[in-house]
């Protein structure tokens, strides 16, 4: 907050007015995407006429029981994931850095799974109220998010100089370990229980009710509160640790303030969509292609991108086999990593080398 | 710890949205040699149903070992373990020198049952998927305990008590019915399976076999378009009926959730296609029907 550094690069295209271009942008082409989506689903209906049907008319539910809150639902995960994303890679200046890849996402899952067992066990014993008993599951999420990132940081931190690529390994191989818990958990559940759990491994975008759509909401703002407030120091790091101490900047401080949102970001999207891939990684990247390299537009260009990202895959899961569900982390993926393929080979070298 | 998985548990990997990788598989017990006069006298079980099958024969003695789900009759629960239904332990079954290994096709047993064949263990694959391979695996189990005639009873008797049920709920007419095993996301017992099937001898028509997937992700959409009259949801499983009311509840349009018909239900019994068949068919008819009095034409008729 105190510097003032802008690299050259921040310059090209800022300023308020240009702020006000991105917003009105990103707003009406994820506002198109949305009314689409609204259109298409595996039963056909007309929107205008199911919004203006009775009540508990068939077709009224689907629209606005079902298919609307799943949107609204996926475009919430799909920002905090855009963004999440975007902030960690420049924070660690490492173009393949997103909640997913450095385990963040897999520890908000693992904790997360482990308060959904213990939740009925708590309401049963009267220890918590409905409402309360609900809120355990992204209060878990985010303590498991934030965990991994500090234990991440951590053990990176101990090889000495951190590294970008210690920093993905550790994430990669926390991975592994929450994926192996996950799957140990749900050998010992539940059959009626396995399902749910296996879910949240290959990421589905769940509608679970509406405190858990209000927690993402409200997660998403205030991680994005906190990351926009650090936007003008994450464009000081691109000029490294030591660049960015020398203008001024409180390099830990930042630090702690981007995992606290990433955290803050993933507990409120995993325990409604489990570990969604390739969101994080390759939004920023494309938006970056938009709006150039300024975190104070990327970051916003990335939650919009995000969830215009999201809301066409899961659009795509819910509706390309019929009455059929796909989980939308295997549409993610399957467009997600041809496209960063062509983005590697596009940009050459200098995708991965980056604005490192 | 209540290690409740079922038969079904196959279902899991379909249910993660890989394809239906247990069709794939024929359910044969080919290549298998006939068993010795008098049976096999050291049977390993690989599956609940299996298990269930030979102590309703009364040859339990013979069972040296079960898979970790077998968990009924209890008496089942103190025999050793041989590992899962979906990847049973290789060297716990061998090292038992078993006569023979009868066990259901499931995608993850697949390796370990080629492996013991190349031991030269005798493994017996039965099916479980219809009501049809049901029977033909309880009489495969019968003529390796050497109970063939007493097998081709219970298929028999089963038989009888599944066209007792058909028969009571024939004169009704047909309810729409969604069996329900998983929320977020909602797997639902789909088309070809047994499940299916007893839901039609129940008197219901099953509204998720449309598709060809055995345990299909329903959309919720595709629910409140099919408007099943029942759903019969193990899914809230022990915490019961009020979690249940209130997940189903945005979907007002829906007869079931209107008009209360929404039966929650966690017997292993209506997941296992063996000796309780008929106790699950006429668990079912109770779910479907529990709310109505049965036609007085079908009360004359017996």
């Amino acid at each position: 907050m105190s510097a003032r550094a802008e690299p050259e690069a921040a310059s090209l295209r800022s300023g308020a007015g240009g702020a006000l271009a991105l917003h009105a942008t990103g707003a009406s082409l994820l506002a198109v995407t949305m009314l689409a989506a609204l259109a298409i689903g595996p039963v056909a209906l007309d929107p205008i006429a199911a919004w203006r049907a009775a009540s508990d008319d068939p077709a009224h539910i689907i629209l606005v029981g079902a298919r609307a809150p799943r949107i609204l639902l996926a475009a919430l995960v799909g920002g905090a994931l855009g963004v999440g994303g975007a902030s960690l890679q420049a924070l660690l200046r490492n173009p393949l850095a997103c909640p997913h890849v450095l385990g963040i996402s897999g520890g908000a899952a693992l904790l997360g799974i482990v308060a959904m067992i213990a939740t009925p066990l708590a309401s049963a014993s009267a220890l918590l109220g409905g409402q309360a008993a609900l809120m355990l599951v992204p209060a878990a999420a985010f303590a498991g998010g934030l965990v991994t990132a500090a234990l991440v940081q951590e053990v990176a931190a101990a090889t000495g100089r951190v590294s970008p690529y210690t920093l993905l390994l550790t994430g990669v191989v926390f991975n592994a370990f929450a994926a192996a818990v996950i799957t140990f958990i749900n050998t010992l559940a539940d059959f009626y229980r396995s399902s749910g759990i296996l879910s949240w491994v290959v990421g589905t975008v769940t509608v679970r009710g509406g405190a858990w759509t209000v927690v993402a909401a409200a997660t998403l703002a205030a991680g994005l509160v906190l990351l926009l407030a650090s936007a003008r120091d994450l464009n000081a790091l691109a000029l490294g640790d030591e660049g960015a101490a020398s203008l001024g900047v409180d390099v830990d401080r930042t630090r702690r303030h981007v995992y606290l949102a990433v955290a803050l970001l993933v507990a409120g999207a995993v325990p409604v969509s489990g570990m969604i891939g390739f969101v994080g990684l390759i939004v920023p990247h494309v938006v970056r292609l938009a709006v150039g390299s300024d975190q104070r537009r990327v970051l916003p260009g990335s939650l919009w991108g995000g969830a215009v990202f999201l809301v066409a895959a899961d659009t795509v899961a819910r509706s390309v086999l019929g009455a059929t569900e796909l989980p939308v982390g295997v549409i993610t993926a399957l467009s997600g990593g041809p496209f960063f393929l062509y983005l590697l080979r596009r940009q050459g070298r200098r995708a991965l080398a980056g604005e490192a | 710890m209540a290690v409740r998985v079922a038969a079904a548990a196959a279902a899991l990997l379909a249910a993660v949205g890989s394809s239906d990788i247990t069709r794939a598989e024929p359910a044969t017990a080919s290549a298998s040699p006939a068993p010795p006069p008098g049976g096999a006298r050291r049977i390993v079980s690989l599956a609940p149903s299996v298990t269930e099958t030979v102590f309703a024969l009364g040859e339990e003695a013979r069972l040296v070992a079960v898979s970790d789900f077998c968990d009924y009759p209890p008496a089942a629960q103190r025999l050793p373990r041989a590992g899962s239904y979906l990847t049973p332990s290789v060297e716990t079954i061998v090292a038992l020198r078993p006569d023979a290994v009868v066990g259901v096709p499931t995608p993850g047993n697949r390796p370990s049952v080629e492996r013991l064949r190349a031991l030269g263990v005798n493994v017996v694959l039965v099916g479980e998927t219809t009501i049809a391979d049901a029977f033909d695996a309880m009489r495969t189990v019968g003529r390796w305990v050497d109970r063939e005639a007493d097998a081709e009873a219970l298929v028999a008797r089963l038989e009888r008590e599944l066209a007792e049920v058909r028969e009571r709920t024939a004169a009704r007419p047909r309810r729409r019915v969604l069996f329900v095993v998983g929320h977020d996301p909602l797997v639902v017992a789909g088309s070809g399976l047994f499940i299916d099937e007893l839901i039609d001898v129940a008197g219901g028509r099953n509204v998720a076999a449309g598709g060809s997937q055995r345990w299909p992700r329903l959309s919720l959409e595709t629910v409140v378009a099919e408007a099943p009259d029942v759903i019969v949801d193990g899914a809230m499983g022990s915490e019961g009926g009020a979690a249940l009311t209130a997940w189903w509840e945005p979907y007002r349009s829906v007869p079931a959730v209107r008009e209360g018909r929404l039966r929650a239900q966690h017997s292993d019994a209506l997941l296992r296609p063996g000796p309780r068949l008929a106790e699950a068919a006429r668990q079912l008819e109770a779910l479907v029907w529990q709310d109505s009095s049965p036609p007085a034409t079908a009360g004359a008729a017996r």
